[in-house]
């Protein structure tokens, strides 16, 4: 079972009498682990995606399962539970509170969790290379130290996924390649799923998964180069699975079957 | 290209007015409140400039159309012939002819104070019964078609009548107090009944007058304002009153003077000598009364009709703390608006950036900030002014009906109005220099460059760094802008001037009265006589001494030797602090009671005395009854509401004691007064104390609207100030609370973070409120404190308590305000405004 599944989810808005399709009949499921990055121009739709699976967003259409479980759409303290006990999100400012320390700022999130814990919070930092800077203040702290604040911050209540807005979008190139490598290994850790939306095609070498979105519709959906055997190979064979779609309904089915037992003979492989 | 860069430009150096919500004809709510400011602070200012003003035209009408006496000598109640007065009289004119000074002519009264009987309903059986009331009647001479030259009687038309009033012209006509008229409902043409030495006496009514004496209309020696209906005063003709009192045609009790012009007199409220020539012709008239004969006569120049002196005085403060007023007003709204503004200029500080990089001068940008004062000011002093207009109006109206003195005319006064206009204007534009000048002093590439925030102390980060983190967030906002800190708390310290400045002062004052009525005052009733005609007051008193208990007392009116101020002398039998053995008891605040017998005479002088004459326990003063000086020693301090000297009557009247002459003029009673009679003494006039603290209470309650308008201005005012620091606060944590509530946070958690900034800010600002009521009631009372009248200010705890909870309150308030506006918000873009 994917961790997350949109099936035909829709975001329609009303703007200038026009009705704008921000997402359109979105089908997409991401499984625990995975590192997808969420590729698109301005206006494809790719930060809505973002805020619907965040609840942050309600879609018009369509159907949303966290783990099998429908997502709260509606009430608000809800959606601000869901958020807060499986979702970390990252920002392209860092939006760290100015007025808190390093540690302080995870530890704010932590109480927000109810999961205040002053050593599990000096490990997030350190364990994203801040070690010794846990008394620093966001304006004493270089635009990548505060990234990986941020990271640590979000990582530190333990969320299920973590998503990152155009996390290096304030960032010069290496120090974006860092915080990606910070942020991809953290998540691998801890076992944390990340969707991260960019406009950076560079960054696709850290994902397991790219996706293209335009115009509110996914256009692309392959593998990353960030992904495993496994990965790689059901990355493979979704391709194959929706190029035969095209064929027929039934011998779709049938190579699926196929293309299952040969993913899983891979995987015994590895 | 040039002409489409120009309009770009205006359209964008008028945005700080269309952002601040100047949009016509809907403006948002932030232009409506600081227009409702300044409209309040500049109308009500007006308001109270030209009250001032007016009230004193009114008085000034009043002095020259009544023909004020310059000088007088008022004896206590002994009269004397009206040619040694008037020799006297004589030979100051002597003295003075071909002088400045020189006389202009002189005249005499008769003085007597007895009673009037009146039905009134009694309100336990609420049927009509006779009511002995205190009357004072002037004894005034007829010549010359006049009703007396100096000091005269104003007569008053009232315009709901077709008759008008007029003189007596035979001795069987009168003329009252228009306060009678108002309260009695006696008009012209009745019949009216007084008991002049005990024998009914009934006279018509023909006209309706003020008087100086009775302009602020209370009996003498008091200052709390009689009842409805009990006090009258009346004006007859001298040789109808005479004839009624039995007493002989060319007796008389007081010797006006006119002197030439309008001398200058010494004012009561200051330590300047104004008027040194006046000073000298009292002493002049004194010593040619003396050598005529006429010695136990109190001799004064204009200061010393009290009742003048206490309403000249009032209107003196009102004209004193006018400037205060408007200070304080348009100061909390002047500075109120910088903070918002400052704010607007922090908030579209790159689009000052961008203006400034496209080479816009400094003092465009300057012009386009100091144009939101500059309209504000303009919509604001418009309004203000037909608003102060109406409510001086009202406040004129309402302040001399109280006072009992009809307003003939109220006019606006241009010249006021512009320069409450001009200076409301000049604040504000003072006040928005300063941000305004801020936003020329952006640096276009520190804006762009997008640092954070500047990070808080040390110091208080290791103060909070110990709490959990919402609460050090909560304490640390708060001081992040130290200076808009700053600002909030002396924009509330300043309204708080208003409100509790005037909660503690009212409150001082009405627990001052109180006190001084119910515990002060141990009798029951007080007879009040001429002290050279006693004797049925003695045979009254004599036969009712076994049921009632008895004090006598003299009481004179004199002065500290060498200053020209009205104090009364109280003679009494004995002292108490608690009022058991004596019917007066004497509230000391500092030293002790006096003792008879000792060499100087040991006496004890009010907290009024000693402020203003500046005198101490220990130190020796000479006081002057009359022409004859006491010399005393000042042995305590009591809290008293006139201006007096307390001292043993064995001391003060010794010579009359050793020839065993009694001179009192007032008796305290204490018991059941029930049919003891004690109304139907002949000559005497009867005072009861549970009708004064009636009449207190009563007065108290007619006043508390003034009181709840004050209130309420300056409630609104602070209550404005706060909001608009703790909303300023609130739009500032949008991001950051946008922020949190996408990383999950619930409207508790943000509420807890709120709630500790909006109270850390509350407290702040209750402390500072508190002091700053303090501190103002304190100068607020030094400000009005005069001579005639003051009172110790004490910051009841009650009023203290209630003032820093409501601040608190108000800042608490706002909490859920945020919460409000943080379950509406866009998260999304709230969040990426972060880089803002």
């Amino acid at each position: 079972m994917a961790l997350i599944e949109l099936n035909g989810i829709s975001r329609l808005y009303e703007t200038g009498g026009e009705t704008v399709a921000a997402l359109n009949g979105v089908n997409l499921n991401i499984e625990a682990g995975e590192l997808v990055l969420l590729l698109g121009p301005s206006g494809s739709g790719k930060t809505t995606l973002l805020n619907v699976i965040s609840a942050l967003d309600t879609p018009t259409e369509g159907s949303y399962f966290f783990d099998g479980q429908p997502v709260p759409t509606s009430k608000v303290e809800a959606m601000a539970k869901f958020r807060r006990k499986n979702v970390g999100y990252i920002f392209q400012f860092f939006n760290l509170l100015s007025d808190l320390t390093a540690l302080e700022n995870v530890m704010l999130v932590q109480e927000i969790s109810g999961k205040r814990d002053k050593a599990a919070a000096m490990q997030a930092l350190n364990s994203v290379g801040l070690e010794g800077l846990d008394f620093r203040f966001p304006s004493e702290l270089s635009g990548g130290q505060q990234q990986r604040v941020a990271i640590a911050r979000s990582l530190a209540k333990q969320p299920r996924i973590l998503l990152g807005d155009e996390p290096t979008g304030n960032l010069d190139s290496e120090t974006s390649a860092q915080v990606m490598i910070v942020l991809a290994d953290a998540c691998r850790r801890q076992g944390v799923t990340a969707l991260v939306v960019t406009h950076d095609v560079a960054l696709t070498k850290y994902a397991t998964r790219v996706i293209k979105i335009d115009s509110g519709k996914i256009i692309s959906d392959k593998m990353g180069g960030g992904g495993t055997i496994r990965g790689k190979a059901t990355s493979v064979a979704r391709d194959v699975a929706r190029d035969v779609a095209q064929v027929t309904g039934e011998a779709v089915s049938k190579v699926k079957q196929v293309i299952d037992v040969v993913g899983n003979a891979l995987a015994a492989d590895e | 290209m040039r002409l489409q860069l120009l309009r770009v430009l205006r359209s964008q150096l008028s945005r700080p007015l269309m952002r601040w919500g100047i949009r016509l004809p809907f403006p948002n709510m932030l232009t409506c409140l600081f227009v409702f400011l300044i409209v309040f602070g500049a109308g009500f200012s007006l308001a109270m400039a030209e009250h001032t003003r007016n009230g004193g035209m009114v008085y000034d009408d009043f002095y020259e159309a009544t023909n004020l006496a310059d000088l007088s000598a008022t004896s206590s109640g002994k009269a004397y012939p009206h040619d040694d007065m008037m020799a006297a009289c004589d030979a100051l004119a002597d003295i003075r002819a071909n002088t400045s000074h020189s006389i202009t002519q002189c005249e005499t009264r008769y003085l007597h104070k007895e009673k009037s009987p009146v039905m009134k309903e009694n309100t336990t059986t609420e049927e009509m019964e006779e009511v002995l009331i205190p009357t004072t009647f002037h004894g005034i001479d007829i010549s010359d078609g006049s009703f007396g030259h100096i000091s005269t009687p104003w007569l008053v038309d009232d315009q709901n009548e077709d008759v008008v009033s007029r003189i007596p012209i035979i001795d069987s006509e009168v003329v009252i107090d228009w306060h009678v008229h108002l309260e009695l409902d006696v008009s012209i043409g009745d019949e009216m009944e007084f008991i002049i030495k005990g024998e009914r006496v009934s006279r018509t009514v023909v006209g309706y007058a003020n008087q100086a004496r009775h302009l602020y209309y209370v009996p003498d020696s008091t200052v709390v304002i009689p009842g409805e209906g009990e006090f009258v005063v009346v004006y007859m003709p001298m040789a109808g009153l005479l004839s009624d009192l039995g007493t002989d045609s060319q007796n008389r009790t007081m010797l006006l003077i006119d002197v030439n012009g309008t001398p200058d007199y010494d004012l009561q409220d200051t330590l300047i000598e104004e008027g040194p020539e006046l000073r000298e012709m009292q002493a002049e008239l004194a010593a040619a009364l003396n050598e005529q004969g006429v010695r136990n006569v109190r001799v004064e120049d204009r200061s010393g009709i009290w009742s003048v002196e206490l309403l000249r005085q009032d209107i003196e403060g009102s004209k004193k703390s006018q400037p205060l007023f408007l200070g304080v007003l348009i100061g909390v709204s002047a500075l109120t608006m910088a903070i918002s503004l400052d704010r607007l200029v922090r908030r579209q500080s790159r689009e000052i950036a961008v203006l400034a990089s496209l080479g816009t001068p400094s003092s465009q940008i300057l012009l386009s900030y100091l144009s939101v004062p500059l309209v504000l000011g303009i919509i604001g002093t418009s309004i203000s002014i037909p608003f102060g207009w109406k409510m001086s109006e009202e406040l004129t109206l309402w302040y001399f009906e109280f006072i009992g003195v009809p307003v003939v005319e109220i006019q606006h006064h241009n010249d006021l109005a512009a320069m409450t206009a001009l200076l409301t204007m000049a604040i504000l534009l003072i006040f928005g220099l300063y941000p305004a000048w801020r936003a020329t002093r952006l640096n276009p590439l520190e804006v762009m460059r997008q640092q954070p925030g500047r990070p808080p102390s040390r110091m208080m980060a290791t103060f909070t760094g110990m709490l959990p983190a919402s609460i050090s967030l909560g304490i640390r906002s708060t001081f992040r802008r130290p200076m808009r800190l700053g600002a909030t708390v002396v924009g509330l310290g300043l309204a708080m001037v208003l409100v509790g400045g005037t909660m503690i002062m009212v409150s001082s004052m009405e627990s001052w009265f109180s006190s001084s009525l119910k515990e002060a005052e141990q009798w029951d009733a007080r007879v009040m006589f001429n002290p050279y005609d006693s004797d049925d007051v003695r045979q009254w008193a004599d036969a009712a001494n076994d049921s009632i208990e008895q004090e006598w007392v003299l009481a004179a009116p004199g002065n500290v030797s060498g200053d020209a101020r009205t104090l009364w002398i109280f003679a009494m039998e004995d002292f108490s602090e608690d009022g058991v053995e004596t019917m007066h008891a004497s509230r000391l605040l500092e030293g002790r009671l006096p003792e008879p017998g000792a060499e100087v005479h040991e006496a004890l002088v009010d907290h009024g005395v000693a402020k203003f004459i500046g005198v101490g326990v220990g130190d020796n003063l000479t006081v002057v009854v009359g022409v004859f000086p006491l010399e005393i020693q000042i042995v305590g301090i009591v809290d008293e509401m006139t201006r007096s000297v307390w001292l043993y009557y064995s001391d003060a009247a010794a010579p009359a004691e050793a020839a065993d002459i009694m001179v009192h003029n007032i008796l305290y009673l204490r018991g059941n007064l029930t049919d003891s009679g004690v109304e139907d003494i002949p000559g005497a006039s009867v005072s009861y104390r549970q009708d004064s603290i009636d009449a207190f209470e009563k007065s108290w309650e007619s006043q508390q609207i003034g009181f709840k308008i004050f209130l309420f201005i300056g409630w609104s005012i602070a209550i404005a100030v706060l909001l608009n620091t703790l909303m300023i606060n609130l739009t500032e944590h949008d991001t950051e609370f946008a922020t949190l509530r996408i990383l999950g946070a619930s409207s508790v958690r943000l509420s807890v973070i709120l709630l500790v900034e909006s109270i850390v800010i509350g407290l702040l600002g209750a402390v500072v409120g508190i002091l700053a009521s303090i501190l103002t009631a304190n100068a607020m009372m030094a400000s009005f404190s005069t001579w005639a009248w003051t009172f110790p200010i004490s910051a009841d705890p009650m009023a203290v308590v209630l003032i820093g909870v409501y601040i608190l309150v108000a800042a608490i308030v706002i909490t859920p305000v945020g919460i409000w506006r943080i379950r509406r918000m866009d998260l999304v873009e709230k969040a990426k405004e972060y880089a803002d």
